[in-house]
């Protein structure tokens, strides 16, 4: 490992709150991968005589108005929540990616075009637009992640142009043209490498705010649907108890609340680790 | 004898943004009609101050920018006129080497990997061929090949500077357009970095054009000088003549700069005054007369020719030479 990288770690786990931030991110990724053999319950499995039991040393986060355990079902809900931030992130960085490449290495009209559709695509309120789209097509999680990231990649495609931009003009640039390599090889050897560094960043902040997403829509009913678990969906059946059974609106919201928080700090982490001028 | 580059009356004008949003565009003339010529093997010195249009030069002989007039020949044909082969052919035959050494190379890969690139692109050898081939080129510029997996951060300045050389040579060039090669450099590394741009270029025979602000670093390396002022070029000659008896103020002012440590040499010429005026408003008549201490009336009406003075093939562009000490 170069001392680059090294560098870049030692920074990163010097930052309590994005060493923190990054622990909670594994936990929760191995949760969710091992999440059948994490719990001994079935997160669909109805038990009618267990109905909305309190928290014990059982059900730990108790048991829903269907008897289901309240804990695998947040556990496996943050399968979802992962799936849907991974995937829906990696559409809207390959989009920016591509679009601000593009953008930024031929300049010119083709510049003008795609950061005109950048404009319009920033002046639709993203939210309603997803809920209008999502109300035209059946509601699935494939849909979601998509949608999420066709609305999601302008601010990706700004900051790779940006980046380009000023790359075009650094002397390895020129010294690749003198050279006598192709635009290709210019562009995915000696600027795609050098841009990637914001990109994390911005990657990273975006997963929480597409989990974020997913459980707003999910909890509005449009989003995951039942009996599939998801925290959004968890959090709309705990709204009708909830005088009587607040675990069950309560750790999902936990469940949320942390990744989106951990998902937050490392990728502050990662932006002022990046960026060792920012730091006294 | 053929010459390898040959530049006519090379222009490059910049469209400079006016002072409002929808002030018309100015025209900034960064080369102002250059001609040029440079033999196989032989050195060619640029001189001239910061803004003078040198790397502009530099970045139309290698087609890096577009010319805006004249022509730009290689070994005898037009640039703009190669086909796509015989482009490859001169990206392989003309090389660079860039003044500042922490942005000329890639700071993403490994020294093997920028070595190894300029084969990579003309599909020369096979990769073991070029591994060889970037170990033989880490000792002829004085690294060791243990270094090669590292990344250029880990290495000096002068070190950098040595392994943009290495690339240079990576691909047996016939000409390198070095731009202020070793400006960026401590004076006890410029030294080295000269000595190894000298034996490389000796032993290969290579063409080189030198681009520098300093002199004093041409003295030991050009056999011909060319002096800019304001995109075009005021002197050129052999390097003594121009340098022990220089035809034009503006060079004579240049060596006046330089630091002498004999104290019976200093201040012979006149020092440069003022300072290099905008390319947005050039001075009527002779570029330099607004600076020149022998500039008489003529001087500001009249923009004199580039003409051959006393001696065969030094030609400056100056009313007056005559009354320059010689």
């Amino acid at each position: 490992m170069s001392g680059y990288y090294k560098d870049f770690w030692r920074r990163f786990l010097n930052n309590r709150l994005a060493a923190a931030g990054l622990l909670l991110v594994i936990v929760l990724f191995v949760l969710s991968v091992f999440a059948p053999w994490i719990t001994p319950f079935n997160p669909d499995r109805i038990d009618a005589w267990h109905v909305l039991l309190p928290p014990s040393g059982t059900h730990w986060f108790g048991t829903d108005e269907l008897g289901r355990d309240v804990f695998t079902r947040v556990v496996f809900g943050a399968q979802v929540s992962l799936k849907v931030g991974f995937v829906a992130v990696g559409i809207a960085v390959v989009v920016g990616t591509v679009i601000g490449l593009v953008a930024g290495f031929y300049g010119g009209w083709v510049d003008s075009l795609l950061m005109r559709l950048v404009d319009i695509m920033l002046c639709f309120p993203t939210f309603f637009l997803i809920l209008a789209v999502i109300a035209m097509l059946e509601p699935s999680i494939w849909y979601i992640m998509m949608i999420i990231g066709l609305t999601g990649w302008m601010g990706v495609a700004r900051l790779v142009r940006a980046e380009v931009l000023s790359l075009k003009g650094r002397d390895f640039v020129l010294a690749a043209r003198v050279l006598g390599a192709s635009d290709l090889r210019i562009i995915f050897r000696h600027i795609l490498p050098n841009a990637l560094s914001p990109v994390l960043v911005s990657a990273t902040l975006g997963v929480a705010g597409a989990i974020l997403t997913e459980s707003a829509l999910s909890f509005l009913g449009i989003g995951v649907q039942p009996p599939t678990p998801s925290w959004g969906n968890i959090l709309t059946a705990g709204k009708d108890y909830i005088e009587f059974a607040w675990w069950l609106s309560l750790f999902p919201g936990l469940a949320i609340l942390v990744t989106v928080l951990s998902y937050n700090l490392v990728g502050e982490g990662i932006r002022d680790a990046l960026d060792p001028r920012q730091k006294k | 004898m053929t010459d390898l580059l040959r530049a006519e009356g090379v222009e490059k004008q910049f469209a400079a943004r006016g002072g409002g949003m929808f002030a018309p565009h100015q025209r900034l003339m960064a080369v102002a009609g250059v001609d040029l010529e440079l033999n196989p093997g032989e050195t060619l010195g640029i001189a001239g101050e910061s803004g003078c249009g040198k790397s502009t030069v530099a970045r139309l002989l290698t087609g890096l920018i577009p010319l805006s007039g004249g022509r730009v020949t290689y070994q005898g044909r037009d640039l703009a006129a190669l086909s796509r082969a015989e482009m490859a052919l001169f990206r392989r035959e003309v090389q660079m080497i860039f003044q500042d050494p922490f942005s000329s190379l890639n700071p993403r890969m490994r020294v093997s990997e920028i070595l190894a690139e300029p084969m990579v692109i003309h599909g020369i050898g096979t990769e073991a061929q070029r591994r060889d081939r970037v170990d033989f080129l880490m000792n002829r510029v004085g690294l060791l090949p243990e270094q090669l997996s590292r990344f250029p951060h880990e290495f000096s300045g002068g070190q950098r500077q040595r392994i943009g050389i290495a690339r240079a040579l990576a691909v047996s060039p016939k000409l390198i357009i070095a731009d202020e090669p070793v400006s960026a450099l401590d004076l006890s590394i410029q030294a080295q970095i000269i000595n190894l741009l000298q034996e490389v270029k000796r032993e290969l025979g290579l063409g080189f054009l030198f681009i520098t602000h300093d002199l004093s670093v041409l003295r030991h390396v050009s056999d011909r000088i060319a002096i800019m002022y304001l995109g075009r070029i005021v002197e050129s000659g052999s390097a003594e003549e121009v340098l022990e008896h220089p035809r034009h103020p503006y060079t004579e002012a240049l060596l006046a700069a330089i630091p002498s440590v004999d104290p019976k040499k200093r201040r012979k010429h006149a020092a440069p005054k003022g300072e290099i005026p905008s390319p947005l408003a050039p001075p009527s008549g002779c570029p330099f007369h607004p600076r020149c201490p022998y500039a008489e009336e003529r001087c500001r009406v009249e923009r004199p020719d580039l003409v051959e003075k006393d001696r065969p093939g030094h030609r400056a562009a100056c009313h007056f030479s005559e009354k320059l000490p010689r």
